[in-house]
């Protein structure tokens, strides 16, 4: 589904990304991890074409996403803080993205059950987008992303300031929707990790740590621990 | 239908923020304002509203700006740009979609102005073809100053920085006189240099439209700076990828 292939991003003198090669299939719920500045974000906004590689190349099913953007049409991106538009309701801004997905009434009435229900959001449908809270926020930005129902969802720290509650309404969702379609997150709270990856790409630096199952990565650390992992990775030792 | 649903929204979200509001209110009242007190509008015949149109560029340049500063620069602001460009909706539809968006509202300006005109028409013999011909050149100017103003918002991250920069690029656009610029080709073509003299310049082509003498090249030169700024708009949001 997605095939990154030497990817290089430099910003200046400063190498945000250093040839990465990677590839994500159907099925996979593959988490980024990395300390703050890692290169999570930039991979991510590499992966949906909202950045140029300085070199290499994103296919996704095959389209190259710099030049081709028709392999946007696989895509469901919420970048990070789930920027929205403050002003509209939670249905007018569904629907304004329903409209550039170019869906029919019908269509776009059985995608917003569906996000309405996944995502707990029916009792603020009609609510302005400013006065949600922050969990609120960043569901409507989930369901932003999930109203053509990609086959990819590319979700950048979803959980980042969300309470205990919210986390794991999102955690069982990611779980559910990832058996049938590709999920990539970022998040640097390894505990996510160990409830929901099925895969783990560790980046440090602009370079790749470690690409595997989490339990593969638990065995790097003596004590079995993925915080102790992530640690020893990003700690200096490789 | 892309490019509607991004024009709607955009049309429907001046009214959300109250924009609207306070762009028709100054535009009424400045528009009546310069009319009746700068352009003293009854000291003249005005049966082709000269008082009326005389002032309209410089209004229409205090008040777009307000409606395109938000354009790009509030979507780079809230970060909603970035989830924007990761739509399946080509560059050329959005630019396209938020100018519409803006014209429509003008537009509306436009419409509003109607019951006025309508109510002159009662007291004194108005001159329709030349009235006509003004409103089409005020929606020309329109269109131009939306145009430059997307252009704008789209280099600026700052949505009063946008304005600033849109209000004085448009009194640069309807004052300067760029006769030097075709001065070279009159030094060795004086014919073609005299027939070239003022091509360039706003008032050339918009006073005539305003004593009715509507002609293609008066509003081809709208049209096509409308259309090429459109285009750098287009090429600023393609190419500003970092």
């Amino acid at each position: 589904m997605i095939t990154i292939k030497n990817l290089t991003k430099q910003y200046g003198n400063i190498k945000a990304l250093d040839n990465i090669h990677l590839s994500f299939e159907k099925g996979e719920i593959v988490f980024l991890v990395g300390p703050n500045g890692a290169g999570k974000s930039t991979l991510m906004k590499l992966m949906t074409g909202f950045i140029r590689p300085t070199q290499g190349e994103v296919l996704i099913n095959g389209k190259n996403i710099q030049s081709d953007r028709s392999g946007l049409s696989y895509l469901g991106y919420v970048p990070e803080n789930s920027p929205l538009y403050p002003e509209m309701t939670v249905y007018e801004y569904l629907k304004f993205i329903a409209g550039l997905w170019k869906q029919k009434k019908e269509e776009f009435i059985d995608n917003l059950g569906f996000v309405l229900e996944n995502l707990q959001l029916r009792e603020v449908l009609n609510q302005k987008i400013e006065t949600l809270s922050k969990g609120f926020k960043r569901r409507v930005g989930v369901a932003g992303a999930l109203i053509h129902r990609p086959e990819i969802l590319i979700l950048d720290e979803p959980t980042e300031g969300l309470d205990p509650n919210q986390k794991y309404h999102i955690h069982q969702f990611i779980k559910e929707y990832g058996q049938e379609h590709l999920i990539i997150v970022s998040t640097h709270i390894m505990e996510e990790v160990e409830a929901v990856a099925k895969r783990v790409v560790l980046i440090h630096k602009g370079h790749l740590l470690w690409n595997g199952s989490p339990q593969d990565l638990q065995q790097v650390s003596s004590e079995g621990s993925l915080d102790k992992a992530f640690r020893l990775l990003t700690g200096g030792k490789q | 239908m892309k490019v509607w649903t991004i024009a709607s929204k955009e049309f429907l979200g001046y009214f959300r923020t109250y924009t609207a509001y306070v762009v028709i209110a100054v535009y009424l009242l400045l528009s009546f304002g310069a009319t009746f007190y700068a352009a003293y509008f009854f000291e003249y015949s005005n049966r082709n509203l000269i008082s009326f149109f005389l002032y309209q560029p410089i209004i229409l340049n205090l008040v777009l700006p307000a409606l395109t500063m938000k354009m790009w620069a509030e979507e780079k602001k809230q970060g909603t740009l970035e989830f924007l460009l990761t739509q399946p909706i080509g560059y050329g539809e959005l630019v396209f979609g938020k100018f519409l968006a803006a014209i429509l509202f003008c537009l509306l300006l436009i419409v509003l102005m109607v019951p006025f005109i309508a109510y002159l028409s009662t007291l004194i013999e108005l001159d329709a073809l030349n009235i006509i011909s003004s409103l089409i050149a005020e929606f020309l100017i329109m269109m131009m100053f939306c145009a430059l103003g997307c252009l704008i918002s789209a280099l600026n991250s700052h949505t009063i920085l946008a304005y600033l920069s849109t209000l004085f690029c448009g009194w640069f656009v309807e004052s300067v006189n760029f006769n030097f610029l075709v001065k070279p080709v009159w030094l060795f073509f004086p014919t073609l240099g005299e027939d070239l003299k003022g091509i360039l310049n706003f008032s050339t082509h918009y006073q005539p439209l305003l004593q009715g003498q509507m002609s293609i090249g008066s509003i081809g030169y709208f049209l096509f700076l409308s259309y090429g700024l459109l285009w750098l708009n287009k090429i600023i949001i393609q190419y500003n990828k970092k």
